[in-house]
């Protein structure tokens, strides 16, 4: 499916561990708090404008901070800003909606309003950079990271484009918390929810490049067993990265729940993307010896994801 | 691979399918009602509203009736553009949305949020933009592909570019895309914040125009690829050429002065393809009739055409401004506009922004050979489309 070869040459991730901040974060992983994982998030004022932090929700931040530090240190003119998001900017949705519903006047203040759409997100990352290159933004219950990274390949593949600024990013607020429990109470047990965003620099360029990404697809879900078979072997996959935990994989081939890490939320496979970046690349790794790793994750309605992201030698 | 319309569905306030929305547009009948306080009891504004409750929608289209009006409203328009599919085939589903099932889940929240009465969940589980897509799956022919886009009211022209994309890279033969949105408390009161919406009826382009009039629809293209269209003996509609999305970077609910996302927008259409600005025969406008919307297209245009530019108008008045779906509804009228050979005039105007572009006032047969498609959006999102006779 891939005509290009396609390399990662940054990333950066906020999350329920030190991530952001820390290289030897898999040193001291953090449990869940009450059943949630909640980001741990740097102090922004250190990445953003303050001019600009004060009229950001809390997911723009996760976004546009993870944004800027994948760009750190990376001189790249970005082709394209996607971002993916499946719960959108909920919090500065919910405090519109209560001031239309709690409040007996109409809302004469349209800020939340503004920071309402999902939009927000990629958006105020191309004003803070004056980036004015493709931009888009993903939503999707269950897959919006793959979905992203899907366009982001596809505008790699459809045009003279050659670096890609990818990102994905949901929060979590107690007002959310709360209906995702009522609502889980009539299915199955309810999931560690959490929150977290991260960013990645895709690009055709090889030159300091921290991975490649060996193969991308999406596959009807009922051909997935037998691809990942193959895939298996094709690319001596060290490990397989899901959301749960599936019976269908290969017994010699370790499988990694990310969720165990982050938490569940709709672009998790983000961060369990960058869980494999970091394991190729870090010095203290979660999980040792990788080389290579494949991610898959699968949505209700037969549609999977395959990734094959893998060291550069 | 080439990328062709074999088909276009809609649903607006100006009907609940192709003909009688192209009937109104010839005869200037535009689709708004003094009403929008069936929304929102506090408010009165003109709104393009389409006339069938969720019930009769529900029944009409045999769908679970605890859809959003968003799905409803788009699983109607999608019905409408299936007629030239063939399946098996690996088949795609991409839309816009921006309130998603806002809608519904204003009556949950409603409750929830002044904790009286029950806030039920059946109102809830399906606000996500996602859900507005993926809840209506199971209506359709086997899907290989379902996405959603929501770049604000650029979200439908966004997701035909992602639809043509799929099939130029040969990853799908077919691809239903365009957007839908419904009428809600959260966008007009948001709007009306803004102090964007007009008290009168919008007149897009005009030197006196004072706002948006917005309104609630679902308009799709059936994308199909040159191989599909071989092997089942399709005559399709157009050619959709061409396309571009690029960011304004200059302010959240702004554009910049000079137009410069509408200008890069239209420009990279066209050069993309390599096709002169003497060869575009009519622009399909966004012009939603605020001051800054209109003042950028228009500067925009004549930046890129110069005083010779293209027949240009603004379909909005009829519809209102659909947000997530007038990418898609106007994608459907400039795809009849060259079947027509006709342009839609727009309504309401009286006089020119100076400077400015003049829009056509009259509905006039014109030789359409190729058509651009402005969707603009908040953030400084601006995507452009072009469609081309065959």
């Amino acid at each position: 499916m891939m005509k290009d070869r396609i390399y990662i040459r940054s990333c950066s991730c906020i999350s329920a561990q030190d991530t952001f901040a820390s290289p030897a974060w898999a040193e001291s992983i953090r449990s869940p708090e009450n059943g949630l994982y909640r980001c741990m998030e740097p102090d922004y004022r250190d990445i953003i404008d303050p001019a600009f932090l004060r009229r950001m929700n809390r997911v723009q931040k996760f976004g546009l901070c993870t944004a800027l530090n994948s760009l750190r240190d990376v001189d790249a003119r970005l082709d394209a800003i996607i971002f993916a998001t499946g719960w959108g900017c909920i919090d500065s949705t919910y405090r519109f909606l209560e001031r239309l519903f709690d409040q007996k006047e109409l809302p004469v203040n349209p800020a939340v309003f503004i920071q309402s759409t999902h939009n927000t997100i990629a958006a105020q990352t191309a004003i803070y950079l004056k980036n004015k290159s493709f931009n888009s933004t993903i939503s999707d219950n269950r897959l919006p990271f793959e979905l992203a990274m899907d366009n982001a390949i596809l505008c790699l593949q459809d045009s003279d484009s050659r670096n890609i600024l990818l990102g994905a990013c949901d929060e979590l607020t107690p007002q959310l918390l709360d209906i995702l429990n009522r609502i889980s109470k009539f299915g199955k047990p309810e999931p560690l929810y959490g929150e977290g965003g991260a960013c990645f620099i895709l690009s055709k360029e090889e030159e300091n490049g921290i991975a490649e990404i060996r193969y991308f697809a999406s596959i009807p879900g009922r051909d997935m067993p037998e691809t990942v078979n193959d895939l298996s072997v094709r690319y001596s996959i060290d490990y397989i990265f899901t959301l749960h935990s599936n019976g269908f994989f290969p017994d010699d081939i370790p499988q990694i729940q990310y969720t165990n890490y982050f938490g569940d939320f709709p672009t998790c496979a983000a961060c369990g993307f960058w869980l494999a970046l970091d394991c190729l690349n870090s010095k203290n790794p979660p999980i040792p010896c990788a080389r290579n790793i494949l991610l898959v994750s699968e949505n209700k309605h037969g549609m999977a994801f395959i990734t094959v992201v893998g060291k550069i030698f | 691979m080439r990328v062709f319309v074999a088909d276009t569905g809609i649903v607006s306030a100006l009907g609940a399918d192709v003909e009688s929305n192209l009937c109104r547009l010839l005869d200037m009948q535009h689709g708004l009602c003094f009403k929008s306080s069936y929304i929102d009891p506090d408010t009165d504004y003109y709104v393009g509203r389409v006339d069938l409750s969720n019930e009769e929608l529900c029944s009409m289209l045999d769908a679970k009736t605890k859809l959003s009006r968003t799905s409803l409203l788009s699983l109607h328009a999608v019905n409408g553009c299936l007629k030239k599919l063939y399946m098996p085939c690996r088949l795609g589903f991409i839309s816009g949305t921006t309130v998603g099932g806002m809608e519904r889940s204003e009556s949950f929240f409603g409750k929830y949020i002044s904790r009286t009465g029950t806030a039920k969940i059946g109102d809830i589980i399906y606000h996500t933009c996602g859900s507005a897509t993926s809840s209506i799956a199971y209506c359709l022919p086997e899907l290989s592909y379902i996405s959603t886009i929501n770049t604000a009211c650029s979200s439908a022209a966004n997701a035909i570019m992602l639809g043509a994309q799929k099939i130029k890279s040969g990853q799908l033969d077919a691809v239903i895309a365009g957007g839908s949105d419904s009428l809600c408390r959260f966008t007009l009161n948001g709007f009306r914040s803004l102090m964007i919406l007009d008290d009168d009826r919008c007149k897009p382009m005009d030197l006196n125009r004072s706002g948006l009039n917005l309104g609630e629809g679902a308009g799709y293209l059936l994308l199909i690829s040159e191989d599909f269209v071989e092997k089942h003996g399709i005559s399709p509609l157009c050619e959709l050429k061409s396309y571009a999305n690029v960011n304004d970077a200059f302010h959240a609910t702004a554009l910049s002065g000079e137009g410069e996302g509408p200008y890069l927008a239209m420009k990279q259409t066209l050069d993309r393809v390599g096709l002169s600005t003497g060869e575009i025969d009519y622009i399909n406008l966004h012009g939603t009739g605020t001051e800054n919307n209109d003042m950028a297209e228009s500067a925009a245009i004549l930046r890129l055409f110069g005083e010779k530019y293209p027949l240009s108008s603004s379909t909005k008045p009829y519809t209102g401004h659909t947000l997530g779906a007038s990418g898609g509804i106007e994608a459907v009228f400039s795809v009849l506009a060259i079947r027509e050979q006709k342009v839609f005039p727009n309504l309401n105007f009286t006089e020119p922004m100076n400077p400015g572009t003049v829009p056509v006032l009259k509905p006039e047969a014109h030789r359409i050979r190729y058509v651009l498609s402005n969707s603009f959006g908040f953030g400084g999102n601006c995507s452009c489309l072009l469609f081309a006779k065959i």
